[in-house]
């Protein structure tokens, strides 16, 4: 015998010890101990009717529609199968004249007061009532009564309207809010024959969360005005992709009805976002179709952007790149961007620079971390989920990873790890965490020290794994602190991993791909001293996302050749000498790497918008014109390219990639731990406070600028004050004040803010409004500010 | 036996159609309205049986009562004995499609009414008068 093969019961995995076995209408299933009856039935391909049973939420058994039988000891029971635990040697029956009769009795009574408005109701020919109706249901209705009424719609939120005589009261909704989301906002009132949904008095339903709802009820009684009215289903064509608004990289269908983007439905990738998603991703196609899109290529002449051929710009592009290298050498190019692109962007934009000499490259905006994170032992966002212990040093991921945070908040309700927040200002995640510290500015690791010197946190800490969530929690600080903070706890806790929280949809892919090898602000310096002559942005806007504002108008202003490649014209790109349009999420296929290094597959649904390009294509064709042969012709030969050429990406073959839709993560990272000193923060003033800045969700960024459904939700510029530290100063909440900053002062709206610590002063970054960013100076290590009332 | 459990007397001049009407808007509107069965059910139930009552109802609607009492409490129901019927009585338990016991508390009173008194709600079909009461019924 030659062969080496094991027999195939070598090859068996180890028996399960949770496995039952069930028998679903006569044949055999594998079940696990704990699941329920419908869960199984799922996976047998025995479809059970439901419609309030939901794999990611607890089962209520409200609605009654997945009557089964189960084999008792005094004959077959009828039992709700979404909330019938599985039993070994279970016998099930889904489909007896009994369970029939259930079934169509149950959907009779369903659709009793159910309105019909399916001609005229969004939810058609995607229904499950009306799907279930023609599958399990009685045929025709004997109710004759007069129906319900209630006023319809009512909006219940900015974005998500309520019909209430659609509604058949499956608690979906209502459970998502206050089970997932933590915004028991929408709830039910009366009883009886007059249970409603509804919001508190004067309280909307206010959540990051809201359109998870509209994807989850049954019917069409929520419907998201970003849709309503805009397509029916079956004129929908749909492609699985990844949402990269940030870089959480939720799985997401990409909808389009007549070539235009209307919806973006959350998929239940298992390691990722569970099927959910947060309203920005969710909602901001709309900028993707938006009219202020560029379409075509502008140059300027004599002082203004004109409308240019393709090809015309791009001689015109490398004119001015061929230009700077004479006068300065490559060295004097610099290139900012690329983390909101694909991989394969990235990848092409690397090689441009490799190929060219240039060393100016950052794909983060002075706003991140050093690429040196990814030096430590890389956790995955389940391990961080399923994690004894999750210590929290970053920003608030409510406000910036929006579905970590409610993977992150389902662990510690679940009760399976404690979070363990260092903090500058309290966060979505403060009210679930097992301890929470809030620290002044600059003084994270001191923090650390004391969290770890407490014998109750040191045996928490000791007692399982440890996932350190780590991203750049305050703007107005330098990054150093954060590092040294994330370099002490790893050091003490042995075995800890790393989540590294950086927020562009593709900032880690970029990174890797090799559009990091400075720092922005370093790049931005030397353009103030000369010694960039040529700058090109690659979807990015310095303006409106670099931190200190002074910093970098001084050095936008000093660059004498702007070249921008970029969905819409912005604060950075209006003066740029050559605006190239570039392909938006949507109209390009390629990959994309998240948070945690996963690589997944993007697709395009909708063709480009005027004659936009994807960026990987205006670097091939610009290097061509530069004399430079990148030889990528496709989207799949930038990628072929990439695996072969970075040893991250080793392992995303295309092929690979299809077979796995849940992606493939990285392979190890070759960065190398920065061990170098940290500044000490010099004192703060008497009546100084210790600035912090970070984002909101919703802010001035272009693509919620051109969404007009999320637009509105911007908070604006305000500085938070905690409610003393505002009676101390003697201002009133909504005053405007001045505020003082070492190089400058400006005035803007106070409020009264208590997750604000005492003694710093917070306000959200790039809202509409006065820039906070004049008051933050990105040589100091902290920035403080003074108030002043007017 | 009607209702929950609880032990009623009534005579002959009780107008038994509207006595289960009593008793099942009370349950009706005892729903707390988290299951379809007894939240749809229920309410119903006690419009088509107002509808007999006043004399609006049909012969159709008889047998509609049973069907949604089908969807709320499959199967066999229990009811009382009837040596007039010649009709042997259907013992406890029942079987239920809801999560508690008010939906079927709904349908009782229904069910057994219209079980052992047919020829009452059968008049208010067809000769749509009301039969002369003294008294409007057991309410409590
Ligand atoms: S919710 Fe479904 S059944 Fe109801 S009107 Fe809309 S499409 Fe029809
Ligand atoms: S609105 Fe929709 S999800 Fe909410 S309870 Fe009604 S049917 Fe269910
Ligand atoms: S959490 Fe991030 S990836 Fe997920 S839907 Fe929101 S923006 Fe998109
Ligand atoms: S799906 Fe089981 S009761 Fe609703």
């Amino acid at each position: 015998m030659s062969t080496t093969e094991t027999s195939p019961e070598e090859n068996l995995p180890p028996a399960d010890p949770n496995a039952v076995r069930i028998t679903i209408n006569g044949r055999e299933v594998e079940a696990r101990k704990g699941e329920w009856i419908i869960a199984a039935a799922d996976r047998s391909g025995d479809y059970i009717p439901r419609f309030c049973y939901h794999s990611r939420m607890e089962s209520v058994g409200m609605c009654r529609q997945c009557l089964v039988e189960v084999e008792g000891p005094r004959g077959p029971m009828m039992v709700v199968s979404c909330m019938t635990p599985v039993a070994d040697g279970q016998i099930v029956r889904t489909d007896t004249p009994q369970v029939k009769r259930a079934h169509e009795g149950i959907l009779e009574l369903l659709l009793a007061n159910h309105p019909l408005d399916c001609p005229v109701c969004d939810k058609g020919g995607e229904c499950p009532l009306q799907d279930q109706a023609f599958s399990h249901g009685p045929g025709e209705s004997r109710f004759i009564e007069e129906k319900r009424h209630y006023e319809k719609p009512i909006p219940i939120s900015d974005i998500v309207l309520l019909d209430r005589e659609r509604c058949i009261l499956c608690d979906r909704c209502t459970r998502f809010a206050d089970e997932v989301a933590g915004d028991a906002l929408i709830h039910f009132t009366s009883r009886g024959n007059n249970t409603q949904v509804l919001t508190f008095p004067d309280e909307p339903f206010s959540s990051y969360f809201s359109g998870n709802t509209v994807q989850i009820c049954p019917v069409g009684a929520l419907t998201a005005k970003p849709y309503r009215f805009k397509a029916r289903p079956w004129d929908l064509e749909k492609v699985e992709s990844t949402c990269t608004t940030c870089s959480v990289g939720c799985r997401i269908t990409v909808e389009s009805s007549r070539d235009q983007l209307l919806r973006y439905q959350g998929v239940d990738s298992d390691p990722v976002n569970w099927s959910w998603l947060c309203d920005k991703g969710r909602f901001n196609f709309e900028a993707v179709g938006s009219d202020d899109r560029l379409a075509e290529p502008l140059v300027t002449s004599n002082g203004t952007l004109a409308p240019a051929s393709w090809s015309v710009a791009l001689r015109q592009a490398a004119s001015l790149v061929s230009e700077a290298v004479a006068e300065g050498g490559a060295s004097s190019v610099a290139i900012l961007g690329g983390a909101r692109g694909t991989n394969e962007d990235a990848f092409a934009w690397a090689s441009f620079a490799r190929a060219l000499g240039v060393t100016l490259v950052d794909s983060q905006m002075g706003d991140g971390l050093p690429s040196s994170v990814f030096a430590y032992p890389q956790a995955t966002i389940d391990e961080a989920a399923h994690a004894n212990t999750v210590i929290l040093l970053g920003p608030d991921l409510k406000e910036e990873l929006p579905v970590l945070h409610l993977r992150l908040r389902d662990a510690s309700e679940k009760k399976r790890s404690r979070l363990v927040e260092l903090s500058q200002k309290e966060t979505g995640l403060t009210r679930y965490a097992w301890t929470s510290t809030l620290y002044e500015p600059g003084l994270q690791s001191a923090a650390v020290q004391s969290l770890l010197d407490d014998p109750k946190v040191a045996a928490q800490v000791a007692s399982g794994s440890v996932v350190i969530v780590v991203g750049r929690a305050n703007l107005a600080e330098s990054p150093e602190f954060t590092m040294d903070a994330l370099r002490r706890l790893v050091d003490r806790i042995p075995g800890a991993k790393v989540l590294p929280v950086l927020r562009r949809g593709n900032v880690r892919g970029a990174m890797h791909a090799g559009l990091s090898t400075t720092d922005t602000v370093e790049v931005l310096r030397a353009a103030i001293e000369g010694r960039v002559n040529c700058l090109v942005t690659v979807g990015a806007d310095p303006i409106a996302d670099v931190p200190d504002a002074d910093l970098v108008r001084r050095a936008m202003a000093a660059i004498t050749r702007h070249i921008s490649i970029d969905t819409f014209l912005t604060a950075s790109n209006q003066n740029a000498d050559v605006v190239l349009p570039a392909a938006a999420f949507g109209e390009k296929d390629g990959t994309t790497t998240n948070a945690e290094g996963r690589v997944t597959q993007l697709a395009r649904k909708v063709t480009v918008h005027g004659t936009a390009r994807p960026d990987w294509m205006i670097a091939v064709e610009l290097a061509d014109l530069l004399g430079i042969e990148l030889p990528m012709g496709s989207v799949h030969e930038v990628h072929d390219a990439m695996v072969s050429n970075v040893p991250e990406f080793a392992t995303v073959s295309r092929d690979a990639l299809r077979r796995i839709p849940d992606g493939i993560l990285v392979a190890g990272s070759q960065e190398s731990r920065d061990d170098s000193a940290i500044r000490t923060p010099n004192d703060r003033a008497g009546f100084a406070y210790r600035l912090v800045v970070s984002r909101k969700l919703y802010d001035a960024g272009r693509n919620v600028e051109k969404s007009p459904s999320l637009a509105p939700l911007a908070p604006g510029a305000a500085l938070h004050l905690h409610p003393l530290d505002l009676d101390r100063l003697g201002a009133a909440d909504g005053a405007q004040v001045k505020v003082i900053g070492d190089r400058t002062s400006i005035v803007m709206k106070v409020s009264s803010d208590p997750s604000v610590r005492r003694g710093t002063a917070w306000a959200p970054f790039n809202q509409p409004g006065t820039n906070i960013g004049e008051l933050i100076d990105a040589d100091q290590p902290v920035n403080d500010v003074r108030v002043e009332t007017l | 036996m009607l209702g929950s459990g609880a032990i009623m007397v009534m005579d002959h001049t009780t107008d038994i159609p509207r006595a289960a009407l009593t008793l099942t808007r009370f349950y009706a509107h005892e729903s707390c309205g988290k299951c379809t069965p007894c939240r749809e059910g229920g309410t119903w139930l006690e419009r088509i049986l107002s509808r007999i009552v006043d004399g609006k109802g049909t012969d159709a609607d008889l047998d509609q009562l049973f069907e949604v009492g089908e969807s709320i409490c499959p199967g066999a129901f229990p009811h009382a004995s009837s040596s007039k019927l010649g009709l042997a009585a259907t013992p406890f338990p029942y079987r239920m499609n809801t999560i508690c016991f008010v939906g079927p508390s709904a349908y009782a009173p229904i069910h057994s009414a219209l079980t052992l008194f047919r020829d009452e709600f059968e008049s208010r079909v067809t000769k749509r008068h009301r039969i002369p009461v003294t008294s409007s019924g057991a309410t409590s």
